[in-house]
């Protein structure tokens, strides 16, 4: 396989729903992540994509599915193993040495976590890919998108969209069963004839002895329409981990393209669009994404078993620890 | 040609926690490149079995060990600082029928292995990071031009670089300058007779040469202040 050195691909991606990726709560509304921009000699704070968010969403966690889904792992994982493949996993053993092998052997069985690294029981293996913020298409941002951009394309003269006027507020109502006209007849109040206009007043609450749950709950979003210029870096990679970064993205989007929270009331949707990829192979060779995705498939197939394998010796399930010491144990192999 | 330089980074996306020393980000590349394995030093690695690789800064024996003409890096003023939070959790709703049946069980998110984390990070808006080095600049420059990310959390977007540029400066400023008369320090040096009429410093412990997370070079140390 021949290796590709350094390989940038840009993204502009456009919010086709209210995009609300929050970085905490002021008060009782929840308030967009935002990091600090110099502009016109002061600092403003601008919405951001925070690239965590886009790391885990478009890569790790379709990337992964896919993986497990592929090796049958549904139903038949460890935590441990789960934690490794969803999150990166974590240290949870003290080790005074590498396992070199076994740091080789997961990066050639799987393309996807030598580009993303993660963490073994007792050892952290690092990646190959950078994965850029997403910049928002305002004109606080001017003097780093322009920066961004590849080449050939440029920002318009005239002045872009100031980043509030993309930010707009939400609000819902998290209804309460015992309000809903006609939840009466349901709820167990002995020999008390209940109206509608009892209900409403409160009449069943005051019976019931419990106050009304029903809960406004709001927050600022960024407005459909708004557009981020992001992107991903990678270096020294192989063409199967280019693979990778394609397949996990076209699986995202397949699985409905979103990024930030309440995705299940439509939020968070957008569409990605690729505008620039910079990238030759180690012999000057221009490199096919689609090429790259079919050899990154054929590999997770044909080194199914291995990988299954390596997981499974990578953690093990705690039960099978046990049974092992006690196969020892009976083999007299325990010392 | 070995001279003086300003080597100023400018970066596009905010800087996380501190930015690294050149010598050990040259150091890495060039070790890379000559496809020398980074990752098979580890801290119990005793440091003469070690070989590193040339890199091209002007360096002097202090206290005996090999001291690259690099200054600290300097950063001016932040625009903002602030504190960003990065989270990290199982996701238990989607893990749970992914899990073996006997793995169904009460998970610890509090502590452990399976903690859900919101790490808080420094985050500083600063446009340049600024080194003085005596070195060639050529080298350097192929070096340079491939180390797209400095400091922390550079695998999620942050300490972007655009550029490195270099200005060349009359005097070394890369371990001492003097300024009104007396040596200021520019650079972590042992603490010993280097540190002797200089003033602008601290003493602390750790490492003044590179790799500065082997145990093996932990001292005393000056740093600058």
């Amino acid at each position: 396989m021949k290796p590709v050195r350094t390989y940038r691909l840009t993204c502009l991606s456009e919010a086709l729903s209210p995009i609300t990726h929050m970085m905490g709560t002021s008060g009782n509304e929840s308030i967009i992540n935002r990091e600090y921009v110099y502009t016109q000699g002061m600092t403003k704070a601008v919405p951001v994509l925070s690239g965590n968010a886009i790391r885990h969403r478009m890569v790790r966690e379709p990337g992964a599915m896919y993986l497990i889904r592929q090796y049958d792992l549904e139903g038949q994982m460890s935590i441990d193993m789960a934690n490794f493949l969803l999150v990166g996993g974590s240290l949870s053993q003290s080790s005074i040495s590498d396992n070199l092998r076994q740091i080789a052997q997961m990066q050639t069985l799987f393309p996807l976590l030598r580009l993303l690294g993660g963490s073994l029981t007792n050892q952290v293996v690092g990646g190959s890919l950078y994965v850029l913020r997403g910049v928002m298409l305002c004109e606080e941002n001017r003097r780093v998108l322009s920066r961004m951009l590849p080449d050939g394309y440029d920002l318009p003269n005239t002045d872009l969209r100031s980043c509030e006027e993309y930010v707009s507020e939400y609000q819902y109502t998290r209804g309460d069963a015992r309000r809903l006209q006609g939840t009466q007849k349901l709820l167990s109040v002995p020999d008390v004839p209940v109206t509608p206009t009892l209900a409403a007043d409160g009449f069943v609450d005051d019976l019931l002895g419990e106050k009304s749950n029903l809960m406004l709950y709001s927050g600022q979003t960024v407005k459909t329409g708004a557009m981020f210029l992001h992107g991903f870096y990678c270096q020294n990679i192989s063409r199967l981990e280019l693979g990778a970064l394609y397949h996990a993205l076209a699986l995202w989007e397949q699985s409905g393209s979103t990024i930030g929270g309440q995705a299940r009331i439509g939020h968070g949707r957008i569409q990605l669009s690729m505008l620039h990829a910079d990238g030759k192979d180690f012999y000057g060779t221009e490199i096919d994404p689609a090429e790259c995705v079919t050899a990154y498939i054929e590999h997770v197939q044909q080194h199914r078993d291995d990988a299954v394998d390596w997981l499974q010796t990578a953690f093990p399930l705690k039960e099978s620890r046990k049974k092992a010491k006690a196969v020892d144990l009976l083999l007299g192999k325990d010392g | 040609m070995i001279k003086n330089w300003q080597l100023t980074a400018y970066l596009l996306s905010p800087l996380a926690g501190d930015p690294p020393r050149l010598d050990a980000v040259l150091m890495r590349e060039l070790a890379q490149r000559m496809g020398m394995s980074t990752s098979k030093i580890t801290r119990d690695t005793p440091l003469s079995e070690v070989m590193f690789p040339p890199i091209p800064l002007v360096f002097d024996d202090i206290d005996g060990r090999r001291i690259y003409h690099c200054s600290d890096p300097i950063l001016p003023t932040p625009r903002q600082e602030w504190v960003d939070y990065h989270a990290k959790r199982l996701e238990s709703d989607k893990a749970a029928l992914l899990l073996r049946e006997d793995q169904r069980k009460k998970l610890l998110v509090a502590s452990g292995p399976y903690k859900m984390r919101r790490a808080p990070a420094r985050i500083r808006l600063v446009n340049v990071v600024v080194y003085f080095v005596r070195g060639d600049r050529k080298e350097i420059n192929k070096l340079t031009k491939k180390i797209r990310f400095l400091g922390k959390h550079t695998n999620i977007g942050y300490g972007m670089v655009e550029r490195w540029e270099f200005f060349e400066t009359e005097e070394d400023l890369s371990i001492y300058a003097v300024r009104t008369g007396k040596r200021v320090l520019m650079k972590t040096l042992p603490a010993g007779e280097c540190l002797r009429d200089v003033c602008g410093y601290r003493l602390s412990y750790g490492a003044a040469s590179p790799p500065y997370w082997h145990p093996e070079n932990y001292s005393k140390i000056g740093v600058p202040a």
